[in-house]
């Protein structure tokens, strides 16, 4: 009984987080159709999506056909991309400089707000960086930044910068405007493990409701033992000889420790006050 | 001789009060202390016993078995006790007198059965229900004093390390215990229907509220006489006992890492035994060609058993719970 109760007050508490986790998701939601306002007012000439190609890595054609790719993901995915290459960081890292780059071309700078994403090709440190901005932090975490970051590198190693930014452009397709989180990416196989769990709670909570033992025997040997007419009659531990063996043991070998480091990108906060989220990698 | 015992209040017929403790009207509240054979308010006929059968109160001829000792009758429902067959050889000597009355045994009953859950349709019914009955099992109960005397081998082994060596020293003991060991009130039912696994798993009974026995007691429950003699039960109970007497031999022998019991000797004496009567409530259900068994212990509460569980609702219960488990894991896939 007292099983069961406690299985039922699981069940409240998963449901419990289960609805939690479903408003946040509709608050997201709400958030994002509500986007359109807060983009900061900034230079005429800027805007927040395009290609700055201030090193000039790439032609026109090649500037051409990826501006073709960039509006139209601009456009369906509701989110400013830019692209900028640079032989002058001005002496700041590639982070701090797509930072501020992002914020100087208007991407938004609060989490919550629409998506923002820029890459940058820096000549300057040799490195190529993807900044995220506003709700884009949510979309790219970690492990996707590095994802793309991987597929850039492949085509940034050979020179071809048209490859590189057609790889990031790959990137915004694949993963903008879809959560990291798995419900997002739930597939037939995710289902199927679910409903396997599932069937395995009904089996083992039924199994646990219905099974009862049919009472078993509670009584042993003392049960019907009268302490007060039984005695002692006679006790001997006669000690008769003794045998020893002996054993060469090794000793142990000491064992080294070992040591790791994790590291990870997260979200920082830049010169300029924004939230933005990233990754980069040298070449 | 059956016996039926009317109130001297207003003559209506009284059974024995699990409450109360004493004999009780329905009809009027006033009670009776148990007396020697209630003599003073009983009410008998006396009959040969090859003849049938009549109930004292109304004269229906009655259907009971060959070794029915209490019932009630068919007809008016007066409850009855056949004296003659509590007489000589089973006489009994005691009665363990309820402790827990119907009220307590149906909810006993509700909650062994998950309150119907997973029950047949029908098992649930009150009709059924009205069927949990209480009865007195026939038993004997034997004294018996043992004498054991176990020898065996022991040793005791101690491990330590002196520099790179680790040395066992093993000693060697010849241990022997001679005890007298005293067994009291070994129950052992009597009845040949009863399953004897079954009326083990219901023990341990507290005996010391044993009363001696009197047909008063029997006023209102069903009971048959005993199947078995003392001697024929005598050689299991026995058998018991030298397992509790070894046991315990034994685990006086202590201290050591390893015995061995090269030889036991065991044997008894004053051995004796009492017929009593002791309490259970019982009700059994036929479902699917199976026999479902619910007793209880009428003194202490004891409940053996398995109910009886329908498949339906079984694979209801396990789809509900699999469905709601599903839609749950669907919602919050996210967070895992």
């Amino acid at each position: 009984m007292k099983k069961i109760l406690n299985f039922l007050m699981m069940l409240l508490m998963v449901m419990g987080l289960g609805m939690a986790s479903g408003m946040t998701a509709f608050q997201v939601e709400a958030a994002e159709t509500a986007e359109t306002a807060g983009k900061t007012a900034a230079d005429a000439s800027m805007t927040a999506s395009g290609i700055y190609d201030e090193a000039n890595l790439l032609s026109e054609d090649d500037e051409a056909s990826l501006m073709a790719r960039l509006e139209k993901y601009s456009s369906k995915y509701s989110a400013d991309i830019a692209i900028v290459t640079t032989n002058d960081a001005g002496g700041m890292s590639s982070q701090a400089y797509a930072d501020a780059y992002a914020e100087k071309i208007g991407q938004s700078m609060s989490r919550d707000e629409y998506p923002g994403i820029l890459f940058l090709i820096d000549m300057d440190n040799r490195q190529i960086y993807m900044a995220t901005q506003g709700q884009a932090i949510n979309y790219y975490d970690d492990y996707r930044i590095n994802k793309v970051l991987d597929n850039c590198y492949n085509h940034i190693t050979d020179g071809d910068y048209k490859g590189t930014c057609e790889a990031f452009l790959k990137g915004v397709r694949d993963y903008m405007g879809r959560s990291t989180s798995k419900s997002a990416r739930m597939d037939a196989f995710g289902v199927l493990i679910r409903l396997l769990i599932a069937v395995v709670i009904g089996a083992v909570v039924t199994f646990a409701m219905v099974f009862r033992r049919g009472g078993s025997v509670t009584t042993n040997s003392r049960t019907y033992f009268d302490a007060s007419g039984s005695h002692l009659d006679a006790q001997e531990d006669r000690f008769m000889n003794r045998t020893v063996t002996r054993r060469h043991i090794e000793k142990p070998k000491s064992g080294g420790g070992h040591g790791g480091s994790g590291g990870g990108g997260g979200v920082h906060m830049s010169s300029g006050g924004g939230t933005h989220g990233g990754g980069g990698r040298s070449f | 001789m059956i016996v039926n015992f009317s109130c001297p209040n207003c003559g209506a017929d009284m059974s024995y009060d699990i409450k109360l403790g004493k004999l009780h009207c329905d009809h009027c509240d006033h009670s009776e202390d148990i007396q020697p054979d209630g003599e003073s308010y009983k009410n008998a006929a006396e009959e040969p016993a090859d003849k049938p059968r009549y109930c004292v109160n109304c004269g229906g001829l009655l259907s009971t078995g060959a070794k029915t000792c209490a019932t009630h009758c068919e007809y008016c429902g007066a409850p009855l006790v056949m004296a003659d067959r509590l007489s000589g050889d089973w006489r009994p000597a005691y009665v363990l007198p309820f402790e827990l009355d119907r009220e307590k045994a149906e909810a006993a009953f509700r909650k062994w059965c998950h309150n119907g859950r997973f029950s047949p349709k029908g098992f649930m019914a009150a009709k059924n229900i009205q069927r949990l009955q209480p009865l007195y099992i026939p038993y004997w109960l034997y004294d018996i004093d043992t004498n054991v005397d176990v020898r065996g081998t022991a040793t005791r082994v101690h491990v330590y390390v002196r520099g790179e060596t680790e040395y066992t020293e093993t000693d060697f003991f010849d241990v022997r215990r001679k005890m007298r060991l005293e067994y009291t009130k070994v129950p052992h039912d009597a009845s040949e229907k009863m399953d004897d696994t079954l009326m083990a798993k219901l023990e341990p009974y507290r005996f010391d509220t044993l009363r001696t026995f009197q047909i008063p007691y029997l006023a209102g429950f069903e009971a048959d006489q005993g199947d078995y003699r003392s001697e024929d039960l005598l050689p299991e109970v026995k058998q018991q006992v030298a397992g509790y007497a070894a046991e315990y031999a034994r685990s006086t022998i202590s201290g050591y890492t390893s015995v061995h019991i090269d030889h036991q000797q065991m044997d008894y004496d004053h051995i004796s035994s009492d017929y009593v009567y002791l309490p259970i409530w019982f009700i059994s259900y036929r479902y699917r060609d199976k026999d479902y068994i619910f007793a209880m212990n009428g003194q202490t509460g004891k409940v053996i058993g398995e109910p009886p569980v329908s498949r339906g609702k079984v694979a209801g219960w396990f789809a509900g719970i699999s469905a709601a488990a599903f839609a749950i894991l669907m919602v919050i896939g996210g967070l895992l």
